[in-house]
């Protein structure tokens, strides 16, 4: 039924994350968490998945003595949900 | 694909996390904005109190060099913020673009009444430099109440542009020193003040 919708978007956890970075600048992984309510290691194995698709850049930096983990939406995000957005509305209309 | 998750669980989901982004700030995001206001205010003071009590009191719009370091703490604020921030969204970059904006406004204010006092040969034209300052200032206030939608940012741009206007109302009695109160009043009731709530509501969502 859903076979045109990218897969790789048209899962929960990783669909909520884009969507969350594509209404802000960027986010922290404990931001992002904390708004999905998912578990971190969930987390962090779709946010390397959605990386490795050039979906969204992750930044990894030391602030003080914290790791951090900064992530961002990139064009090809931008594209990839805008592309999906639209073939969400075709199956809506039918 | 995760099985059962269908189209109307899609736009739930999008719809969901486009709402838990709205209205987040960064933790402290309005500080520079609370420092300036409060800088600000006690300088305007400070000249007042000086243009009343020195023999030449040509001397003391020297307090305004103290704005210099005034805007280089208040940006080092800001990126410190940024850095640590959990979120940083598209609003707080415009919105510091427009006080970017506000910045290079005020100096090019300031060169241009220079330049008249010198071409008219002149010290009139200083009155100006508060009033129009203001009057930019509660531009820029209500530019960010029109993106952050916090109306202690609209109440803030009236207030200065009410302080722009009292400015003149000041000048016409010859009471234009007053003019340094109306502004300490302004930057703590439109920018120190709205700061403090913007601040309050960052902490309360995120």
């Amino acid at each position: 039924m859903f076979k045109e919708l990218d897969p790789l978007l048209h899962s929960q956890l990783r669909l909520a994350v884009v969507s969350l970075l594509l209404s802000v600048e960027e986010a922290d992984f404990v931001f992002i968490r904390e708004k999905t309510g998912a578990t971190a290691g969930n987390l962090s194995v779709q946010i390397d998945k959605l990386n490795e698709a050039g979906y969204i850049e992750v930044r990894k930096f030391i602030d003080g003595k914290k790791p951090r983990t900064v992530c961002k939406i990139t064009k090809t995000g931008i594209a990839a949900f805008d592309a999906y957005v639209k073939v969400l509305q075709e199956y809506i209309k039918r | 694909m995760e099985a059962n998750f269908d189209e109307k669980d899609s736009l739930r989901v999008i719809n969901e996390m486009i709402a838990q982004a709205q209205n987040n700030f960064q933790k402290g995001s309005a500080d520079p904005t609370v420092f300036s206001g409060y800088v600000v205010a006690f300088t305007a003071i400070a000249n007042f109190v000086l243009l009343n009590v020195l023999e030449r009191p040509i001397l003391s719009f020297h307090v305004w060099w103290f704005m210099i370091p005034m805007v280089l703490v208040s940006r080092y604020i800001g990126r410190k913020n940024a850095i640590k921030a959990q979120v940083r969204t598209q609003l707080e970059r415009l919105i510091s673009t427009v006080w970017t904006a506000h910045l290079f406004a005020c100096i090019t204010i300031l060169l241009v009444i220079w330049s008249g006092n010198r071409i008219f040969d002149t010290s009139y034209f200083g009155v100006l430099i508060t009033p129009t300052i203001l009057s930019f200032t509660g531009m820029a206030q209500f530019i960010s109440a029109r993106a952050i939608r916090i109306k202690a940012y609209y109440y803030a741009s009236f207030v200065y542009w009410l302080g722009a206007l009292g400015c003149m109302a000041v000048c016409s009695v010859n009471m234009w020193h007053y003019q340094f109160l109306i502004l300490a009043a302004c930057s703590i009731l439109g920018l120190a003040v709205p700061g403090h709530v913007l601040n309050r509501k960052a902490k309360k969502h995120v």
